[in-house]
Formats: C-alpha cells, sequence, structure tokens
C-alpha cells in the first residue's frame, strides 16, 4: 500500500463528515452579521463621550489656574459687596480688574462714569450673606449670591446588551468515541443501547470498565508523547462504547449547563486606589471660570485700609480610593453589566490658615456654626494643610464592553453611573463671614451623591477560577457635594488604577 | 445554485441570500469545525465566527476556487485561532521542538464511518489532533503547518508521526474487537 494511501482514506472519509447545526446558530450569525454597522457607531460615540469625559475633567481640575489669596474689601460699600458677573473674556476681566486696583476710585465714583459698573449695583440686590441667611443682620458681611448654578448635566443612560439564547448543541450519537471521557469521568449508569454494541457489553469485565472510566486525561497524553503506542482499553474498546455513549448524554448535559453557567453571574472584588478632589461645574458651555465673587487684590490700595479677605484656598487633589464586591452578568458575546456595593473614601486637600476657635463665642457667629463645630480656621495663610476626607458607601453600576477579540484577555471599557450615600465627613467649609473663615458646616454636604464612571480594563491573568484585571477608571459627580455659596469647586471627581478579580465559577 | 450570482447577493446583505449560502454549507462546514474541537458546542461556536468571518469577507472571494473550499479555509483558520485563544485548549495547545519521530507507513485498513473516525482523532491531544487535521485532512505541507502554527517543519513532522502512529493503533485494536465480538461478521 504507497505510503499516503492511509492518509487519502482519512481525508476521504472525513470529507463526508457532517452534522447539522442548531438553529441558534445562524440566529447568531444573523445578530452579528445585522449589528455590525450598529455597534460600531456605538463604540464611537461611547469612545467619544469617554475621552471627552476624561479629557475635561484634566483640564478643569489638573491644570486648574490659582489665583491671589489676599483680597481687600473696597472701602465706600458694604463689605463683602459682590463684584460683577465674570465676564466670558477672562483677559478683559483681568485687565478691568488691576487697572481698578490701581484708581482709588471707589465703585459708587465708578458708578457715576462706568455703566459697567452701575450693573454691579443694579445686582447688589442679589447680594446676601451667610448671616443674613441665618437671618442675622451683618451689612459688612453682605454678598451676593453666584449666578453660576447652571448646569447643562446630561444623566447618560446604560447600555445594556442584550441576552443571547442558550445554544443546545445537538449531538449525532450513532456510534460514540470515548471523546468526552476528557470532560469528565464516566458516570456508572445502568443505561443500555439498543443496537449491536449492547451485545458486546456482555462480555466486558466489570472491572475493566471501572479502569477505563477512571483513566484521567494526562494519563492519555502522556503516554502519547512518549511515544508508546499503546492505546488506551477504553478509546477504542468497544467494552465501553455504552458507557460512553452515557458519557455522551450526560456530556452533553454537562456542557450545556457549563454553557449557561458561563452566562450566569460571576462575582468579584475590587480595589481601585487614585486621587480626588473637588471640581468646578461639570456642564460644558458654562462659565469657564468664576469665583463666587470677585475679590479686589489688596496691591495698589492706597486710601484708607480696606479691610483683607481671605479667599477660598485652592483644592488639591488627596488620597482616595474605592474597595468592594460585585457581581457581573454577560449579556452577549462582548457585553456584560456588573453591580456592586463597595465603600469610597475620598479626600481633598486644602492649605489653611491659623485655627480662631474665639469666633465660636462669637454672638453673631453662634448661628452660623453647626452646633457640634468646635473649632474655626482663617481662610488665608497658608500654614495648616487640612484635609478633607469623605466616606461613602456606594452601589455601582457598570456596562462593559470588550473592545479586542481575544475571549481569554479581554480589554474592555467600561461605562455607567454609580449611587453613593454619605456617611462621614470631617470636611470644612469656606465663608466669607470674618473676613474668610472654614469651618465646619454638614448641612452643605449633599450626602446622596449620583456620579459617571468610565474606564478600561485590560485583563491580566486568566485561569480556570480567577481572572485579574487592572485599568484605569474616573468617576465624575453629577451632584454637588458641598453646596456651599461660597466654593465654585463643588462636585467631586476620582481618577484611579482599579484592580479586580472575578471568581470563575467552574464546575 | 449559481455561486456568482448568491456571493454577489450576499455582499449586497440581502438576507435571503445569505440564508440560502448558510445553508448549504453549514453542515458540512459544522464537519469540519467538529474535527478540531472537542466538544460539539465549541465547534458551533467556531461555526458561527467563522460564518461571521465568511459574510464579512466575501467581497475577498475572487470567484477562483470553489466557494466551499474558501469557506472550508476560513473555518480551518477559525478554528487554529480558537484553539489559540480559547483557556480550555491554549494550555494544551503548545509544541514542543522534539526530535524526529520516525514514519511508519503502516496503512491500516478502515473499517469505520466517518463520524468514528473523527471521533477517534478527536481523543487525540490537541496538538497531535491538530497536525493531523492539516495534514492528512487538509493536504497541508509541514512546512505551511509550521507557518501557521509557528513551529518548526520538524516538529510538524514529529507530531504529525506520533499523532498517526497511536491513531493507527487505536484503529487495529477497535478493528480487533470488532472481529472478536463479530461486528463485522454481523454486518
Amino acid at each position: 500500500m504507497p505510503e499516503n494511501e492511509f492518509e487519502k482514506k482519512v481525508s476521504s472519509e472525513m470529507q463526508e463528515l457532517k452534522f447539522k447545526p442548531s438553529e441558534q446558530v445562524w440566529l447568531r450569525v444573523e445578530e452579528r452579521i445585522r449589528k455590525k454597522k450598529k455597534r460600531r457607531v456605538f463604540v464611537i460615540i461611547f469612545l467619544l463621550a469617554g475621552l471627552a469625559l476624561l479629557g475635561y475633567w484634566q483640564r478643569s481640575n489638573l491644570f486648574g489656574e490659582k489665583k491671589n489669596n489676599i483680597v481687600k474689601i473696597v472701602p465706600g460699600t458694604p463689605s463683602g459687596e459682590k463684584q460683577k458677573e465674570p465676564n466670558p473674556n477672562s483677559s478683559i476681566e483681568t485687565n478691568s480688574s488691576s487697572s481698578t486696583d490701581q484708581n482709588t476710585e471707589t465703585v459708587n465714583q465708578k458708578k457715576a462714569s462706568n455703566t459697567a459698573d452701575k450693573t454691579i449695583n443694579d445686582r447688589s440686590t442679589d447680594e446676601r450673606s451667610v448671616i443674613n441667611k441665618k437671618i442675622i443682620a451683618d451689612p459688612k458681611n453682605e454678598i451676593k449670591k453666584p449666578k453660576n448654578n447652571k448646569k447643562n448635566e446630561t444623566g447618560i443612560k446604560p447600555v445594556s446588551g442584550k441576552t443571547k439564547t442558550e445554544q443546545k448543541p445537538e449531538i449525532i450519537s450513532d456510534v460514540v468515541s470515548g471523546n468526552y471521557q476528557k470532560q469528565k469521568p464516566v458516570p456508572d449508569d445502568n443505561k443500555t443501547r439498543d443496537n449491536s454494541k449492547a451485545n458486546i457489553q456482555a462480555e466486558v469485565k466489570p472491572d475493566e470498565v471501572k479502569q477505563t472510566e477512571v483513566k484521567p486525561e494526562e494519563t492519555k497524553i502522556d503516554s502519547a508523547k512518549t511515544g508508546i503506542i499503546q492505546p488506551e482499553k477504553g478509546l477504542v474498546n468497544t467494552k465501553d462504547t455504552v458507557a460512553k455513549d452515557v458519557l455522551l448524554n450526560d456530556s452533553a448535559k454537562v456542557l450545556v449547563e457549563k454553557k449557561l453557567s458561563e452566562k450566569k453571574w460571576k462575582w468579584g472584588l475590587h480595589f481601585t486606589p487614585g486621587i480626588s478632589s473637588l471640581n468646578k461645574s461639570f456642564s460644558i458651555g458654562s462659565n469657564k471660570s468664576f469665583d463666587a465673587y470677585n475679590y479686589q487684590s489688596s496691591v495698589g490700595s492706597v486710601s484708607g485700609p480696606p479691610p483683607a479677605r481671605q479667599k477660598p484656598s485652592d483644592i488639591k487633589a488627596g488620597f482616595a480610593f474605592q474597595l468592594g464586591a460585585f457581581v457581573q452578568r454577560e449579556t452577549s458575546q462582548r457585553t456584560s453589566f456588573s453591580l456592586g456595593l463597595q465603600y469610597g473614601y475620598y479626600s481633598n486637600i486644602l492649605r489653611i490658615g491659623n485655627r480662631r476657635d474665639s469666633l465660636i463665642s462669637n454672638s453673631q457667629f453662634t448661628n452660623v456654626l453647626d452646633d457640634k463645630a468646635n473649632f474655626v480656621y482663617n481662610a488665608g495663610g497658608d500654614t495648616i494643610k487640612y484635609t478633607n476626607r469623605y466616606h461613602f458607601i456606594e452601589l455601582p453600576f457598570l456596562f462593559q464592553w470588550r473592545l479586542n477579540k481575544n475571549k481569554a484577555k479581554p480589554f474592555t471599557w467600561s461605562t455607567g453611573f454609580t449611587v453613593g450615600q454619605l456617611i462621614a465627613s470631617n470636611a470644612i467649609m469656606y465663608d466669607t463671614a470674618f473676613n474668610g473663615i472654614y469651618y465646619k458646616n454638614k448641612s452643605q454636604l449633599n450626602k446622596t451623591q449620583f456620579s459617571l464612571s468610565t474606564g478600561f480594563s485590560w485583563t491580566i491573568a486568566d485561569n480556570k477560577r480567577v481572572q485579574w484585571s487592572l485599568g484605569p477608571i474616573a468617576n465624575v459627580h453629577l451632584s454637588k457635594l458641598v453646596d456651599n455659596p461660597f466654593e465654585n469647586k463643588r462636585y467631586l471627581f476620582f481618577v484611579g488604577l482599579r484592580s479586580g478579580v472575578l471568581f470563575n465559577q467552574k464546575k | 445554485m449559481d455561486t456568482q450570482k448568491l456571493v454577489k447577493e450576499c455582499i449586497r446583505e440581502i438576507p435571503a441570500a445569505q440564508r440560502q449560502l448558510y445553508d448549504h454549507f453549514a453542515e458540512s462546514m459544522l464537519g469540519v469545525c467538529y474535527r478540531y474541537t472537542k466538544s460539539m458546542d465549541d465547534a458551533e461556536d467556531v461555526l458561527q465566527d467563522g460564518f461571521v468571518k465568511v459574510f464579512k469577507n466575501l467581497g475577498q472571494y475572487k470567484y477562483e476556487g470553489e466557494l466551499g473550499a474558501w469557506i472550508r479555509r476560513i473555518m480551518v483558520t477559525t478554528a487554529l485561532n480558537f484553539l489559540k485563544k480559547n483557556s480550555r485548549y491554549n494550555h494544551e495547545f503548545s509544541f514542543d521542538n522534539e526530535n524526529l519521530h520516525p514514519v511508519a507507513y503502516d496503512n491500516p485498513e478502515i473499517k469505520m464511518t466517518a463520524k468514528e473516525l473523527a471521533d477517534l482523532v478527536r481523543q487525540l491531544p490537541i496538538g497531535y489532533q491538530t497536525i493531523f487535521n492539516l495534514h492528512a485532512v487538509e493536504g497541508f505541507s509541514h512546512v505551511e503547518i509550521g507557518k501557521m502554527l509557528g513551529i518548526n517543519e520538524g516538529t510538524s513532522r514529529s507530531q504529525y508521526a506520533r499523532a498517526r502512529a497511536l491513531l493507527i493503533s487505536w484503529i487495529k485494536k477497535n478493528d480487533e474487537v470488532n472481529i472478536k465480538t463479530g461486528v463485522y461478521a454481523g454486518k
């Protein structure tokens, strides 16, 4: 017989090998070829949205502008009077401000000649102070409410993928091989077949069947690799054909169950260290940069000593982390969503002045402070580094989209929203009273927070039981964390490196 | 079936044509996928991925060879990618540079059905199974297999020789049992 006769025979036999696929296969093929274009558009939109979000955050926080801390109240006007609204053209605004500093004229004097300044006085009806807010008359601290509270926040709907119907394998089992031995040990079942192989079973010794059944696959591979051309008894021996048949049926069930289990909930843990800070309004297109009050520079003041007012401290990012558990469920081959419960610790750093605890006993101030407030700091001075800490319990809902084709090591983009509840905080708030102070005022904290999340993750290790992933994630809060009219940075944001472990439920 | 017309209609994404193309080739292509995998579920996954690729790349078909052969080639490539990427297979899907194993030119008579034979092949370790399928069934040379799998030509030869020897021994054993039990006599 020619040397390749065997190959020819095998090849010709194999050409006849046909199986009818289950209808699910076509349905899934059809779904994928129909949705391909639609998916691309979604991916692009979400990627752009994610990038825009990150870009906006980076621009407004990492490279935020710094301003002079010390300001003086213009003589001749009630102290704490609010200046005009910030000019969209910031350079012009700066110039006019500096020229005003060099000029000793009061605002009232300007009023007569300058129409722009007239606007300031027109708007003075909106002014208020903390003391006014607390129904305590103190005209010196009368300050106008900030007007730029408009938000263009848009809620982003999480995309939910369709859950695919399970595939039902259709196995033609006229003659059964021991193929499925690899998947599971052979169950000892009493099922019989009605074909000729049933007769063979009678000749099989039970102990031999057992031996075949429990033989692990590793042995098979080893013997193959070492070149020992000794087929396992169970592989071709008809005595275990019936057992194999039973095994096939069971294996098919197992495979179906396995397939189903892949679609079930998986759970995992994550730890996300990072940084957090307070941001200006999240809305894009609103005022670019404004202070609640236009503080005048003390430089160049000559006529009369105007009282100095300290601006709010610049807020620096502080350490933050999220730690929690989540459950995840696949909605399609590429998409999944997860729900979680996590603890979030966020902080930001202020540079403030010395303590002025004497103010606590000030009769004008008692109505301003919280009952539990036991300290007050000067706003200016830059002598103390104070860390505002926020402790949250959060419920994140994330939608994940696998961007690559590698199922074993997916690269996913996730986006979603988080609902959080503030459980504790030591945050201090700025107030213009007494020329600028910081004190604890929990009533200005919004305890329920909604935030948007986006991030990427790479699966760095994947074995049968666990899947490790790593990637950056960013959270931008949509709700104001600090409802303080004297501060313009009120929205919490967080960026971190998420390391997660997902437990595979393999049976 | 007018292949050219069907392909053009599929390129224009006419659903009926796409279904017709699928129906025409699905059964034989599932046979191909079945030979490269260890379970029917996996075979169907490969078939699904393969047909998505077929419909996506149908514009590249030049009508030079048979459409069936072109689709078959896509299925084989998809199956190889599946084996490399799937965690259930990729642990075993590695090839050591072994010494050349002498090829035994033993050519036993095959008295089994296509499915029985395919099931025997599928019991080979995944590396042997893949190389045996690529060489004996698809007809790729060892040089081509080496390039496809990123291994040496010698490794491919060696693995094939081992796979072949193992398979032949199983076939013989099967025949002996069948003769003893009178399966052939009863036919």
